[in-house]
C-alpha cells in the first residue's frame, strides 16, 4: 500500500498547559512494496507518524493516505477498523501483549477479531508460529512460560498471522543479543520478500539494520522529514546525523573518520564487510601502500 | 487516550499558593469541607466563594483549565441538583405538574448543595494542582505519625503512596501502549454490547497485571540492592519548613471556622 | 594485591529441578579492577551478578565481596552499601517521584544525617551531569538519563564496586554511549572496581579484563586484546566479533601489517593512517 501524509501534524495532549507538537505539517510519499526504514533521534515523532498508518492516531490537521484509506482528523474508529487488517504493527517489547492461555491462541486473536474461524485461525497461527521458529511443542504451553526471545516470536507471529500488507515494525530487535537481533531482522526480510506487494516501515536506532535492508531511508527531526533517500545518500552525511545525535552504521563511521583523519576521498557508500574492506583496500591501493606489504 | 487526563495533575507556577507547606494545605482543605458542610448561612457561604476564589487567583492557575477538568464533575452536580430540587417537600409550591412539584425549598436545598460540591471540588483540586504529589505524600505522613503509636505503619502506608504515584505514569502509557497494540490485533473496545466490550478489556487487563507483577519484582529487588529495610533507622531527604506564611493562612481558615460556629448559634 | 570480589566453587539453580543455571564458577576481581561479563542471553551472566551483592546468596560454594561473606545476612547492610547496582530495565528501578529523591533512596536507607545527604545528593546529580533535572520526574527522562540517575543513586554510598548488570541492554545507542561514557569517566576519576554485564562486545574494548560467560561456566578469561580478537571463541559463545577487529582480520588476508592490538575504528584508522608512513619511507 502506498502511504502518503500531506501536511500532517500531530498534538499530544491538546488544549492542556501539557500540549505538545509532535508532528509539524509532514509532507511524504513512501510508494508500495518498498522496505523503508525511519530514522531519528528519540522525541523526533517517528512513534507517532507511524502510529498514523493504521489509524490508531488521528491527525490533528492534514491527512494520511494508506492505500485506498485516508484519515482525517473527523475520520471515525470504525471506518479504520478495516485499514488494521491490511496495515499492521510490531510494537516496541511486543511480549507485552502477550495476554492468552496458549502460545497458539494468543496468535490466533487477531486472525479471528478480523472474521476467521477458529480452525481457520490456528492453522494461520501454527504456520506462522513455525515460520517464527517456534516449535510445536511450544503451542499447547503458556506464552508466559517461553523465555524472553521466544515470547518476542509469538507475538510477532501474532502480527504476521494477520496476513497484513503492509507491515510496522518498531525497534523491532530492542534488547535480543547479537544472534537474536540478525535473525530477527531474517525472518522480516524473507517475510517481506516473499510476496511483491508487501512493504515494510521499520523504525529503528540499529543503523547497520536501517543500511542493510532497506531500499530506503527516512531522517526525521523535530516533527518533520529531513532527509529521504537511498541508505548511502542519507549516511553519506555522517557530520550532519551525529549532530541530530544520531549514530551511524560501523562501516560508515569507520570509512568517514578514515577519510578525515587521512584526508583522501574515500567513499563511505559500504555497508557490509566485504564493501567495507574493498573500500579500504582501495584507499591503500590510492596511497601507493602496496597489497602485499 | 489518556490524553486528556488532567484532574489531579500537578501545574507548576511560582505562586503563594504553591509556596505553602503541604501540611498547612491539607488542613486547610479539611478545615474547609468540614465547616462548609456544617452552615447554610449566606454570609459564611458568601464569605466561602469569596476565600475559594481569591485562593484560586493567588495560585495564577488559568480557571478555564480548572473548567475543561469538572466536566465529568459538572454532570454530578447537576444529577445532585436535580435530585434536592425534586425530593424536597418544603416552602411553598412553585411549579405544579401532574407528577411533580417544585418547592421553594427544593431550589434552595438544590442550589446549595451544588454551591457547596463546587466550593469542595475546586478547593481539593486547588491542593492537588499546587503541591506536587511527592509533597502531599510527605504532608499527609507527617499529619499521620501519632497513628505511629497504634501501631498503624504510616512509613511504610506513605512509601507505598510515594511508589504508586511515580509509577501512575508509567501505568497509563503502558495501558495506551497495550489497548493500540490488542486494537492493531483487531481488538474493538467501542462496538458491542456492554458484556462485549468488558471482554474485550480481557486482553489489555492481563498483559497490565503480568507486567506490573513483574515491575514490582524488579522494583523489590532494586530496593534490596540499594539497602531498603523498613522505616527502622531511616533517615529523611525531605523536610518540610513551616512558615510565617503557613501560620497566616491557617489562622485565617481557623478565624472562618470559629465564624461558622457563632453563625451556626443564630440560625 | 586486594580482591574485591572472590567467588569460590560456586553452582546455583533456582529450584531443585531446574538446571543449573551456573557450575563450579569460580573467579576474582582485584580492587580498582574493570570486568566486563560477556555472554549472550541466558549465559547465567545476569545471575551471577545478583551475588556480588548479596541478592542471591550461595548455597554452593562462596561469594566474599569486600572481604564479607555474603552467605551472613548481617554483613548485608555493610555489603550493599560497598556494592552499588544498576539494573537492566531503566523504567522499574527508580522508586522516588523525583530525580533527587531517588537519589537519595539509597542514602535515607543506610540512616545518613541529613546535611550530608543533602551534599551527597547534588554532589552525585552534578556528578553524573544531571543538574538541571534535579525535580524531574522519572518517566519524563531519556533511557540514558534513568540509569545515569541509578548510576547516581549508586555513587552517593560511596561504594567500592559498581555492577551494571545489563544496563545498557535496553537503551538506544545513544543512550547507551551516554552510560559507558559516565562509566569510563568514572573509572578515571575515581578509584572504584566496576563489573559490566553485557552481550555487547564493544562495551567490554575498554574493561581492564573480559571473561566470557557460556552455560554457567567462564569460557574465556583475559585481556580485551586476547578476547576480542579471537573470532572464533566469540563465535562460540554466540557473541559478534567488534567491527574493527573484523575488517582488520580481514585486511590481514590481504597482507596488510596490522598491529594485533586493534580493537575500535579509532584504532584501526589509526593504524591505517600510519601505514603510509613507513611504507613512504621505504619507497624514498
Amino acid at each position: 500500500m502506498q502511504i502518503k501524509a500531506d501536511n500532517l501534524t500531530y498534538k499530544y495532549m491538546k488544549n492542556t498547559p501539557f500540549e505538545k507538537e509532535a508532528l509539524k505539517g509532514l509532507n511524504i510519499t513512501i510508494p508500495e512494496g518498498r522496505f523503508t526504514s525511519v530514522i531519528g533521534h528519540t522525541g523526533s515523532g517517528k512513534s507517532t507518524f507511524i502510529q498514523h498508518l493504521n489509524g490508531l492516531i488521528k491527525p490533528s490537521s492534514g491527512t494520511v493516505t494508506v492505500g485506498d484509506w485516508t484519515i482525517r482528523p473527523e475520520t471515525k474508529q470504525k471506518h479504520l477498523y478495516e485499514l488494521r487488517r491490511h496495515a499492521s504493527i510490531v510494537f516496541q517489547f511486543p511480549e507485552h501483549q502477550l495476554f492468552h492461555e496458549t502460545v497458539l491462541s494468543d496468535v490466533a486473536y487477531g486472525p479471528v477479531n478480523f472474521g476467521l474461524t477458529k480452525l481457520e485461525a490456528e492453522n494461520r497461527a501454527k504456520e506462522y508460529l513455525e515460520l517464527a521458529g517456534i516449535h510445536p511443542d511450544m503451542f499447547d504451553r503458556s506464552p508466559f512460560d517461553l523465555s524472553g526471545g521466544q515470547m518476542r516470536r509469538v507475538a510477532i507471529a501474532g502480527v504476521l498471522a494477520l496476513n497484513p500488507k503492509l507491515l510496522i515494525l518498531d525497534e523491532p530487535t530492542a534488547g535480543l543479543d547479537p544472534e537474536g537481533q540478525v535473525k530477527m531482522m531474517e525472518l522480516f526480510y524473507d517475510w517481506f520478500q516473499e510476496k511483491k506487494e508487501r512493504s515494510i516501515i521499520l523504525v529503528t536506532h540499529q543503523m547497520e539494520d536501517a543500511a542493510r535492508y532497506s531500499d530506503e531511508i527516512v531522517l526525521m527531526d523535530k516533527g518533520t522529514v529531513k532527509d529521504q533517500g537511498r541508505p548511502h545518500q542519507v549516511f553519506s552525511k555522517a557530520g550532519e546525523l551525529e549532530a541530530m545525535g544520531l549514530s551511524v552504521p560501523e562501516s560508515v563511521k569507520l570509512l568517514s573518520m578514515l577519510r578525515e583523519q587521512s584526508g583522501e576521498d574515500i567513499s563511505t557508500a559500504a555497508f557490509t564487510l566485504e564493501e567495507t574492506v574493498d573500500q579500504v583496500l582501495g584507499f591503500l591501493r590510492k596511497r601507493g601502500v602496496s597489497d602485499r606489504v | 487516550m489518556f490524553d486528556n487526563v488532567i484532574i489531579g495533575q500537578y501545574v507548576p507556577k511560582e505562586s503563594v499558593i504553591h509556596k505553602m507547606d503541604p501540611r498547612s494545605k491539607l488542613i486547610i482543605v479539611l478545615l474547609f469541607i468540614v465547616f462548609l458542610f456544617l452552615t447554610r448561612h449566606p454570609f459564611i457561604l458568601g464569605m466561602a466563594v469569596i476565600l475559594t476564589f481569591t485562593a484560586f487567583s493567588m495560585s495564577k492557575i488559568p480557571f478555564g483549565y480548572f473548567i475543561k477538568g469538572m466536566r465529568f464533575i459538572a454532570i454530578i452536580i447537576f444529577f445532585t441538583f436535580i435530585l434536592h430540587l425534586f425530593m424536597t417537600r418544603e416552602g411553598t409550591v412553585l411549579v405544579e405538574w401532574p407528577l411533580l412539584t417544585i418547592y421553594s425549598g427544593g431550589v434552595i436545598e438544590g442550589s446549595l448543595i451544588a454551591l457547596r460540591l463546587f466550593l469542595l471540588i475546586l478547593m481539593a483540586s486547588l491542593l492537588t494542582l499546587t503541591t506536587t504529589p511527592i509533597d502531599l505524600t510527605d504532608g499527609i505522613e507527617t499529619l499521620m505519625k501519632p497513628l505511629k503509636k497504634v501501631n498503624v505503619p504510616t512509613h511504610e502506608l506513605a512509601l507505598m503512596m510515594s511508589i504508586a504515584l511515580r509509577f501512575i505514569p508509567t501505568l497509563l502509557g503502558e495501558t495506551a501502549k497495550i489497548v493500540k497494540a490488542q486494537m492493531a490485533r483487531g481488538a474493538n473496545f467501542s462496538e458491542g454490547s456492554l458484556w462485549k466490550r468488558l471482554k474485550a478489556l480481557i486482553p489489555v487487563l492481563i498483559p497490565l497485571f503480568v507486567q506490573s507483577f513483574k515491575r514490582a519484582e524488579d522494583l523489590a529487588v532494586a530496593m534490596e540492592a540499594r539497602g531498603y529495610n523498613g522505616g527502622e533507622g531511616r533517615t529523611k531527604f525531605r523536610q518540610l519548613k513551616w512558615k510565617p506564611l503557613d501560620t497566616g493562612a491557617l489562622s485565617l481558615f481557623i478565624a472562618f471556622a470559629v465564624l461558622t460556629v457563632i453563625f451556626r448559634f443564630f440560625e | 594485591m586486594t580482591y574485591d570480589i572472590k567467588v569460590k566453587g560456586l553452582s546455583f539453580r533456582y529450584h531443585e529441578h531446574a538446571p543449573y543455571v551456573l557450575k563450579d564458577l569460580s573467579l576474582e576481581v582485584k580492587s580498582g579492577e574493570w570486568l566486563a561479563v560477556l555472554g549472550h542471553n541466558g549465559s547465567g551472566k545476569s545471575t551471577l551478578a545478583k551475588f556480588f551483592n548479596a541478592l542471591h546468596v550461595p548455597e554452593e560454594g562462596e561469594v566474599m565481596a569486600c572481604g564479607r561473606l555474603t552467605n551472613d545476612p548481617g554483613q548485608h547492610p555493610f555489603i550493599r552499601r560497598q556494592v552499588g547496582m544498576v539494573f537492566q530495565n531503566p523504567d522499574n528501578q527508580l522508586v522516588a517521584p523525583t530525580v533527587e529523591d531517588d537519589v537519595a533512596f539509597g542514602l535515607e536507607n543506610a540512616g545518613v544525617p541529613y546535611d550530608e545527604m543533602q551534599k551527597r545528593v547534588y554532589e552525585s546529580i552534578s556528578r553524573l551531569g544531571l543538574s538541571g533535572l534535579e525535580k524531574q520526574e522519572p518517566h519524563r527522562l531519556s533511557g540514558g538519563q534513568k540509569q545515569r540517575v541509578a548510576l547516581a543513586g549508586a555513587l552517593a554510598l560511596r561504594p567500592r564496586i559498581i555492577v551494571l548488570d545489563e544496563a545498557t541492554s535496553m537503551l538506544d545507542p545513544m543512550g547507551r554511549q551516554e552510560v559507558i561514557a559516565t562509566v569510563q569517566k568514572l573509572r578515571e576519576e575515581e578509584n572504584l572496581t566496576i563489573v559490566t554485564i553485557t552481550h555487547d562486545v564493544k562495551e567490554a574494548v575498554s574493561a581492564d579484563r573480559i571473561i566470557v560467560l557460556k552455560e554457567g561456566r567462564i569460557e574465556q578469561d583475559g585481556t580485551p586484546q586476547d578476547i576480542l580478537t579471537n573470532e572464533s571463541a566469540l563465535h562460540q559463545a554466540q557473541l559478534k566479533t567488534p567491527f574493527a577487529v573484523q575488517v582488520a582480520q580481514e585486511l590481514r588476508k590481504y597482507h596488510v601489517r596490522l598491529p594485533d592490538n586493534v580493537l575500535t575504528e579509532e584504532e584501526l584508522v589509526e593504524a591505517l593512517c600510519r601505514l603510509k608512513q613507513t611504507t613512504s619511507h621505504i619507497n624514498i
